[in-house]
Order: C-alpha cells, then sequence, then structure tokens
C-alpha cells in the first residue's frame, strides 16, 4: 500500500533536515508510537498501538535509517514489527524528501506500508483509510513540531496519543466516504489498476 | 418434518453441546502472514501459564509422523506448519487447557518470528514465469503447478471452429466462496489409556470416511475407532474434509489420555476451512448462423490455495467441471483444466453441488447467454434450438456422460409462460423508453447427482456405494440406520417415508439413526445430492428385502402358497379372498414368535446399492429485475424455478431445498466472496465482510415442477439438494446483464455489487473481481 503526502514547514532545509533524523523527537509523531531503545544513531526499537473498532495491536519491532542522502534531502527508514500477540505484522519503508519551497521547506513522505493480519482483515479494506489518517495526523503533528524544536521547546503535552478513539474512526469513515464519491465522479483508471486489470 | 421438533425447541445435540468428564479445551495458533518462513517458535511463555497442559507444535507432530497429512485429491497438507506459512490462517501449534479461554490465551504467548516471503493471491500470478515456488516441500515440484488436465476432442473441436459463422467468447472469474455453516467444525476426541479405543465425536458429513482416514493417517487399528457425527448444524460440503483441527484434538487426547474438545470460531472456519468455487473460465462457442452450436472449448485456471485438498472423489482431477453443456446437443467439445497454488487457504469443497458443477453450469449459462446476444437471437428460442429433446436420450455427451432422462422443452415452457414472458419483453421495452432498465435472465442445466458409480468415484480407494440396515421389531416398529448423515436435510423423514412407502410402516413408527461408525452400516456420507440418489435407493432396497421375507411370513400365517399372496400397501392378503389377509405389523410378530419351520427368526436386513450412473435433474430458472442505473442496486423483481428432480418423496423438503439454493444462489450473485489483498491478507473472515441474506433481502421464489422418473432409481428419484444453488446464479447475473444490453458489457464478476454494476454502465467496460496483486 503506497501513501504519499505532502506538507510545509516554515524553516530552511537543512534545520528540517536534522529534525527528521532526530528519532527521537520525530517518532512520537506517529501517533500511538513510543521509543524504547535506541540502539546507535540509526537503529531504534519501538511500539506503535493501534485500536481499530474490535482490534486492538501493539507492534513492537525495529527502526532503521538505512539511507541518509545529505545532498539531496533524502531519507530512508525502515520499520518492522509484530503484533505482541502474534495477530498481525506490519512492515513499512518511508522515504522522505525534502525541497526549498517558498515559505521554507516542503516535506514529501512517501510510505510503503504492508499490514498483515488482524488489522488488515476488517472492513473489505478499512485499513487503508485508517493508515491514510494515521499519515495525515503524522504529517500535521511533525508540521506542528518543527517550529517548537526549532525554538528549542519541548513536544506539546497531550501531543503523544494513541491511534485510537472516535476521532481515527469518524476520520476513517470521511476519508472511505470521499472515497466512495470520488470513485463516482472522479476517473475511474486508479480503481480498474486496483481490480488488477490492464 | 420430524427432526424439526428438536429443533425448533432448542433441544439438538450439537458437538459444542457434548460434555465429558474430565474434558479439556484445544485452541489453534493461526498464521496472521500469508506466505513466511518460520524462523522460530518459543513456547515457553504459554508452559507457564496455569492450566495450560499442551502445547503441541509442528516439530512435535512430526516426531508422531503427523505434521502432514494426505488429502482426498492425493497432495499433502501440513497439519502444524514446520518450514514455512502458506496462507493467512494456517495452523502453527495448538494449546490444551482447562479451559478454552486459558487455551486461547496460550496460543497468544507463543512468540513466531516470520521471515516475509511474497504473497500470491491468483493464479495468473502464480503461474507467471519467476513466481515464487510455494509448494518448496514437495520433491520434484518446480513451478505452483497443482495439476494439469484435458477432456474432449481438440482437432475435431478445432475443426469445427474453422466452420463457425460466429464464434462467440466469454471470459470470468467466478469467486471464491465460503460454504459457512452456521455451526463451525468442532471435534471431541477421547482416547482411552485403559480401552485403547478413540471415540471422536466430529462435526462431519461423513463419518466412516473419517474413521478409515484416521485409521491410516494416525494407524490406529479401525475397530478401534468410533467416529459419532451428532446434529450437525450445516455442512454444504464444508464438513466433508479432514481438518488439522480434528487431526490435533485426536492426537492430543492420546498424549494425555483425555478427551480434548476443539470448537472452531467463525474466523478460523471461514479463514481456514474449505473454500468454494474460485475458478477463471475463457471458452468459446462455435455458432450456426441458425443458431446451431457447433462446438464448445474452454480452458479453466482453478486457484487451489496452498495444498490440494479438494474434497472430491471423482477419478477427474477437475471433478465435473466437463458436465459443462451437458443439456444442449452439441456435437464436439474439448476443455483444459489447470490448478494453481496460491497463498490462500486450501480445501476446494463442493458447496452445496457434485465438484465444480457450480462453477461449469454457470459458465455454461453465461456462455449460452453471450452466444444468443452475439446471434442476435432471443436467448429462449436459442436455447431451444439446442437443448437435448426427449427423444434423443440416452445421450452421451462430448465429454463422456450419458443422461438419461429428462424433458427440457417442457421445463422452458413452463418456465417461459409462468413469468409471462412475451408481456415482460413489452414492459422491458415500455420501461427503457423512460429510462428504466429492466432485465430477464434464464439459466437452464442438467447437473450430474449422487455421486457416483464405482468405475468413476471412490475415497482412499472405497467406491461410492451407500448403504441402509432396518430392523423391525417384534410390534412392527423398526429402526433404520443408514451410511449417509443428515445435516439438515430431513433424512430422519425422508427415509422413514420411503420405508412406510414400501413396507406400509407408519413412518411415526420408524426411527431413523445415522452419524455412528459402531452402529451404521458403512456408507460414503452426504454431499453431493447423494443421499436420496444412493442411500435413499439403500433404504428402499432393504424395505423390499424385509418384504420377501415377510411375503414368506405372510404365506405361513394364511396357510397358502408365497405364490398366492398378493401385496398392498402394509398387507398381504390371499389373492382369492382379499378379506383374508395378514398385516406388516403381524409378520413382523410372526418373525419373532412364529415363523415357519427351517426359517431363520428375526425381521432385519442390510443394503449396499452402488448406483449404475450418476441422475441427471434438470431446472429451469427465470429471473427478472430491475437495475437502478443512478446506483447500481438491482433488485428481483420475480423469480421463477421449474425443477425436474424425478419423482418426489417428500413436497415439503424438495421445495425446502430449492428454496435454500436459490437463496444461496443470490447470495453469491448479490453480495458474498471471499476475497483477499495484495498482502495475501483474507478479506471476508468475518460477518461483517462475508454477506449472508436474511429474510429482509432475499425474494420470493415461485415453484413449479415436472416429473421425469430416473429410469435407474429404485423409485425414480434424482435428488435435488443442490440444482438451485448451482443453476441459480446464472439466472440472477443474466437478468442484471440484460438490463445492461445497450451498454455492450459482457460480463461483471459476482457477487454484483452495487459498484461493479454502476462502474459497467457508466464505463461500457466489463469489471473483473479478481483480487489485486502488488504492482511492484
Amino acid at each position: 500500500m503506497l501513501i504519499n503526502s505532502d506538507f510545509e514547514v516554515p524553516a530552511p532545509v537543512e534545520k528540517v533536515w536534522d529534525y527528521l533524523l532526530d528519532v527521537p523527537r520525530m517518532a512520537p509523531n506517529l501517533p500511538g508510537t513510543e521509543l524504547t531503545e535506541v540502539l546507535d544513531e540509526n537503529s531504534y526499537k519501538g511500539r506503535v498501538t493501534i485500536k481499530m473498532g474490535p482490534v486492538s495491536m501493539r507492534f513492537a519491532g525495529d527502526v532503521e535509517i538505512v539511507e541518509r542522502d545529505e545532498a539531496n534531502h533524502k531519507a530512508v527508514i525502515n520499520a518492522a514489527g509484530a503484533d505482541e500477540r502474534g495477530r498481525g505484522q506490519a512492515a513499512m519503508v518511508l522515504t522522505a524528501t525534502l525541497a526549498k519551497a517558498a515559505g521554507g521547506t516542503k516535506v514529501n513522505i512517501a510510505q510503503d506500508l504492508q499490514v498483515s493480519g488482524a488489522a488488515a482483515q476488517y472492513g473489505r479494506g478499512m485499513i487503508t483509510d485508517v493508515t491514510n489518517v494515521l499519515v495525515q495526523q503524522f504529517s500535521r503533528n511533525a508540521a506542528e513540531d518543527i517550529p517548537r524544536w526549532l525554538r528549542g521547546e519541548e513536544r506539546a503535552a497531550g501531543q503523544v496519543s494513541s491511534a485510537s478513539g472516535l476521532g481515527i474512526g469518524l476520520t476513517a469513515a470521511m476519508t472511505a466516504l470521499k472515497r466512495v464519491f470520488w470513485r463516482f465522479f472522479g476517473s475511474n483508471t486508479r480503481r480498474r489498476a486496483a481490480m488488477g486489470r490492464s | 418434518r420430524v427432526e424439526d421438533n428438536r429443533f425448533i425447541r432448542g433441544k439438538g445435540n450439537y458437538t459444542d453441546d457434548i460434555v465429558l468428564p474430565g474434558m479439556l479445551h484445544m485452541e489453534i495458533l493461526r498464521s496472521p502472514v500469508a506466505h513466511a518462513r518460520i524462523k522460530s517458535i518459543d513456547t515457553s511463555k504459554a508452559w507457564e501459564i496455569p492450566g495450560v497442559r499442551l502445547v503441541l507444535t509442528g516439530e512435535m507432530a512430526a516426531q508422531r509422523n503427523l505434521a502432514w497429512m494426505p488429502t482426498l485429491s492425493y497432495d499433502t497438507q501440513a497439519v502444524l506448519a514446520t518450514d514455512k506459512v502458506r496462507f493467512q490462517g494456517q495452523e502453527i501449534a495448538v494449546v490444551v487447557a482447562d479451559d478454552p479461554y486459558i487455551a486461547k490465551d496460550g496460543c497468544e504467548a507463543i512468540d513466531v518470528e516470520y521471515e516475509p516471503l511474497p504473497a500470491i493471491v491468483n493464479p495468473e500470478q502464480s503461474l507467471a514465469p519467476g513466481a515464487p515456488l510455494i509448494r518448496d516441500d514437495k520433491e520434484g515440484q518446480t513451478d505452483n503447478v497443482c495439476y494439469q488436465w484435458e477432456v474432449g476432442d481438440k482437432a475435431a473441436t478445432d475443426r469445427a471452429f474453422e466452420q463457425a459463422d460466429v464464434v462467440s467468447r466469454l471470459k470470468l472469474h467466478y469467486p471464491r466462496s465460503h460454504p459457512s455453516p452456521i455451526e463451525c467444525c468442532g471435534s471431541i476426541a477421547n482416547f482411552d489409556p485403559a480401552t485403547q479405543k478413540l471415540t471422536v465425536y466430529m462435526t462431519t458429513q461423513a463419518p466412516h470416511i473419517i474413521r478409515a482416514a484416521v485409521a491410516l493417517v494416525a494407524e490406529l487399528p479401525e475397530h478401534m475407532i468410533r467416529i459419532i457425527s451428532p446434529d450437525i448444524g450445516g455442512g454444504f460440503g464444508n464438513k466433508v474434509p479432514v481438518y488439522p483441527g480434528y487431526v490435533c484434538s485426536i492426537l492430543c487426547s492420546i498424549l494425555l489420555g483425555k478427551p480434548v474438545k476443539w470448537i472452531e470460531d467463525k474466523f478460523g472456519n471461514l479463514i481456514s476451512t474449505g473454500f468454494a468455487r474460485d475458478m477463471y473460465f475463457d471458452g468459446e462457442l462455435a455458432l450456426r448462423a441458425d443458431g446451431k452450436i457447433l462446438a464448445a472449448r474452454f480452458h479453466a485456471d482453478t486457484d487451489q490455495g496452498a495444498f490440494f485438498s479438494d474434497a472430491q472423489p471423482s477419478k477427474f482431477k477437475i471433478g465435473l467441471v466437463h458436465s459443462a453443456f451437458a443439456c444442449y446437443d452439441i456435437p464436439v467439445g474439448h476443455i483444459t483444466a489447470r490448478g494453481a497454488y496460491t497463498n490462500k487457504a486450501p480445501g476446494g469443497v463442493a458447496y452445496r453441488c457434485s465438484f465444480r458443477v457450480t462453477e461449469a453450469m454457470y459458465f455454461q449459462e453465461r456462455m449460452i447467454a453471450a452466444a444468443a446476444a452475439d446471434l442476435g437471437l432471443d436467448p429462449a428460442e436459442f436455447r431451444r434450438r439446442n437443448l437435448v429433446r426427449d427423444d434423443q436420450f440416452p445421450y452421451r455427451t462430448p465429454f463422456g456422460f450419458l443422461t438419461d432422462s429428462g424433458q427440457y422443452h417442457k421445463c422452458l415452457d413452463i418456465g417461459l409462460a409462468a413469468i409471462g414472458y412475451e408481456q415482460f419483453l413489452t414492459d422491458k421495452a415500455e420501461a427503457a423508453k423512460r429510462g428504466r432498465r429492466l432485465g430477464l435472465g434464464i439459466s437452464t442445466m442438467t447437473e450430474p447427482l449422487g455421486a457416483g458409480n464405482s468405475r468413476e468415484y471412490d475415497i482412499l480407494g472405497i467406491k461410492m456405494f451407500d448403504s441402509a440396515e432396518l430392523r423391525v421389531h417384534p410390534t412392527g416398529k423398526a429402526i433404520l440406520r443408514t451410511g449417509a448423515k443428515t445435516q439438515g436435510q430431513g433424512h430422519e423423514t425422508t427415509w422413514a417415508q420411503i420405508v412406510a412407502h414400501e413396507l406400509g410402516i407408519p413412518a411415526a413408527d420408524v426411527m431413523v439413526e445415522e452419524g455412528d461408525t459402531d452402529t451404521a452400516p458403512f456408507g460414503m456420507g452426504t454431499y453431493a445430492s447423494r443421499s436420496t440418489p444412493v442411500a435413499g435407493a439403500a433404504v428402499a432396497m432393504v424395505a423390499r428385502k424385509i418384504r420377501a421375507k415377510a411375503r414368506k411370513l405372510a404365506a405361513h400365517l394364511l396357510e397358502v402358497s408365497e405364490e398366492d399372496v398378493e401385496w398392498e400397501l402394509g398387507r398381504f392378503y390371499v389373492r382369492s379372498a382379499p378379506d383374508r389377509g395378514v398385516t406388516i405389523q403381524e409378520c413382523a410378530m410372526a418373525a419373532y414368535g412364529n415363523m415357519p419351520d427351517g426359517m431363520e427368526p428375526g425381521l432385519e436386513n442390510n443394503a449396499y446399492y452402488d448406483p449404475p450412473n450418476l441422475t441427471w435433474p434438470f431446472a429451469c430458472y427465470i429471473a427478472t429485475v430491475e437495475v437502478d442505473p443512478e446506483t447500481g442496486v438491482w433488485d428481483v423483481l420475480r423469480f421463477v424455478a421449474v425443477d425436474d428432480c424425478g419423482v418426489r418423496i417428500n413436497p415439503m423438503i424438495v421445495e425446502g431445498q430449492i428454496m435454500g439454493g436459490l437463496t444461496e444462489a443470490y447470495a453469491m450473485s448479490n453480495m458474498q466472496f471471499i476475497t483477499f489483498d495484495e498482502e495475501g491478507n483474507c478479506v471476508g473472515s468475518n460477518y461483517m465482510d462475508y454477506l449472508l441474506p436474511t429474510a429482509w433481502e432475499t425474494p420470493g421464489f415461485e415453484l413449479h415442477e415436472v416429473v421425469t422418473p430416473c429410469p435407474h432409481h429404485p423409485i425414480g428419484a434424482k435428488g435435488v439438494g443442490e440444482c438451485a444453488a448451482v443453476g441459480g446464479p446464472a439466472a440472477y447475473v443474466n437478468a442484471v446483464l440484460d438490463a445492461l444490453s445497450d451498454t455492450g458489457v459482457r460480463n461483471i464478476d459476482m457477487p454484483l455489487l452495487p459498484d461493479r454494476v454502476w462502474e459497467a454502465i457508466n464505463t461500457r467496460a466489463d469489471i473483473s473481481g479478481a483480487p489485486p496483486v502488488r504492482a511492484d
């Protein structure tokens, strides 16, 4: 599952680059994440808790920065984990690319997410919508946190939440609705590709 | 139905109702991933949980030579995974504990480390060059081809196609569905270390086959195994195979010396047990301009899942898919078929049909509709020109079947008259002027039932006969046991009626008992609509044997010679003096107290019936629908069913079977499928996603009948359990596509969800339902 998102922050590219590689600071932007161990500057251990309707899963796993291309301001981060009760696996390749923009820096986050197990089995594709919400929240949290980080402030209290509750459900439902309307009134090419047709 | 007395009172006795002293509970740990190498399994935390008695892994099962088991299709299947997991939901370990909740906690405490492998979710992906090998456990297996098979005359078929005026082509996918009985699978294995006897209560449609399989797989002596199949809450084919859960409960009971109960949950049932269908067809008809079909050919790719464990007893790798087009007079044909391993649950079962017949008939009737459209011919008239005529029986199909009886044109005409065909065509044209989309779909088909004859059908080498044992007690009451096993078909009512019909003993005086291998005669179980064609025939035969002995007793009591005794229902009388007679009950008493010199006492017997041929019921189903072009939602306006299932023993049960089948057909065409995402996640392993129709959305059905007795069955019955589920789906789908005929859309894969229909209307393109694959 490929998910792409863009956001802008009012800060120079070099500063945002440093933030991005400050994994302990950046990781909590993804709702439900906690970093449990720093192995070295490229390797970390952590947990992500996701609650989706009847399913609550806690993924524990490893995060690794596998590529730091300072010249192009591109970083690739691998994350892989398994539910602590054995009901699923998740793996993600996150590619972050920074570019100069009028107001500061444009951040592009491309995520290739593979989820298997209980979380992926419900609601005829609900996981896509939930993941989209998580990525949106990740981007929003990062956009909020970078200025604070620049000012040398701590992360805002209460920002580190678990990915749960009514909020995600509602936003995911809205995403699903939007997708339906988009399918009806938008182009049909994406869906045909998704159905495995040439 | 006599059985309803206990069912509607909630007094049925199902596997989960049975509680044995000292019984422990087993739960299964299933794989969350579709394809991965198992790097390690750590069970230490599970063993630490108080109340956990046993944690069984594949490695431990392997020490007893039970990590793998043979399948009914001569492949092997993992009982507990040792090397790799090959589908999501695969069994990895089991935990036995004092209660099921502790056992579940034990499963969650097992730590399995997986090394993910690419997941394969459809045959195209599986059979592509360079696809990852799923069955690396099989020596000599270098690709994901499970089998290849063909039948027919290729050269003659190719020649016929060269001479055709029109060649009509259709590609479609029959989606993966699941029989989804409300009661899931389960077993209670009780190995008694003192007597060395193993008793297993289990949800099985075929207890004797299970006993033979357990004897062969677990290497236990067959006489020390007793399989009891109590009341079953629906089977539909799902309870024919041997599942790892059964095997594990038996192994755990042997290891612990205690009864071990395993009751599957709904998720486990939908994700891991026998699926149905999942076939891809690509076929053609060679047509003459006047509407005559010259030849048929098609290729079928089947998604077999991770192991080839189709529960089918024919000698044909792909079951009876070559029964396609059997009701049409087509001179030649050619079929090729291929099975593909994928990372999906194994165990293709014949969901309410005889081994791939539903798929065959669906493709046939969709192809017939497409061909009629290509020719510009009325679909009813096109069928009329090609259906086998009454004077052509016995008729040999191009693929080798022998159909023996039927009145196909009569059934079609009754159906058309009932639906008001001409009037509907007028109404449809009128409605079209106002932008409304009405459609009519026909499905006519004859299907092979009642597996089978011993030339072509066996399970583990045992031929597909069935049996009945009848004991008439001194007072004229009786107990009947058969080798079949009812799962809601109403055997207790129907068998008693056959005995009543043959012997004149009131049906209420006949107790019917099935499902206990220690008491029932050896039989092959209930599926493929074989109960009435095979076991029902045995019931009639054994009753006739009893009557023959009763005749001798009557002659003795009436003091005349046997030739002078005449029979009327329930009574023998002297031909020259009809008022001098004895009842069957008086004969029964005499069998125990007043038999003639030299006659063995008692009035009991058994019969084994090996059918000379399959039975061939015929059906004509006609649906009319209205499609809402704005939303893609379609409603059934009317549904007419004309069934010729031969002689009907109990019309109420027959009609119940037809309505049930049409409901399941509606579900398949409208809402139901088990699909997968590109990671091999099963989307459809719960009732939130796998939809069952309720009384709310199910349309009403208008039933009609034609009776053409089966020429080789003792009472002329042909079987009926599956016809409607087999022939029904094409009627609904043909109707919806008829409503879309101006769009040029040839096919929408089932289920015809509103978004698929809407998309077809708006894009004027066919809609495929094949699972998506990763683009990278």
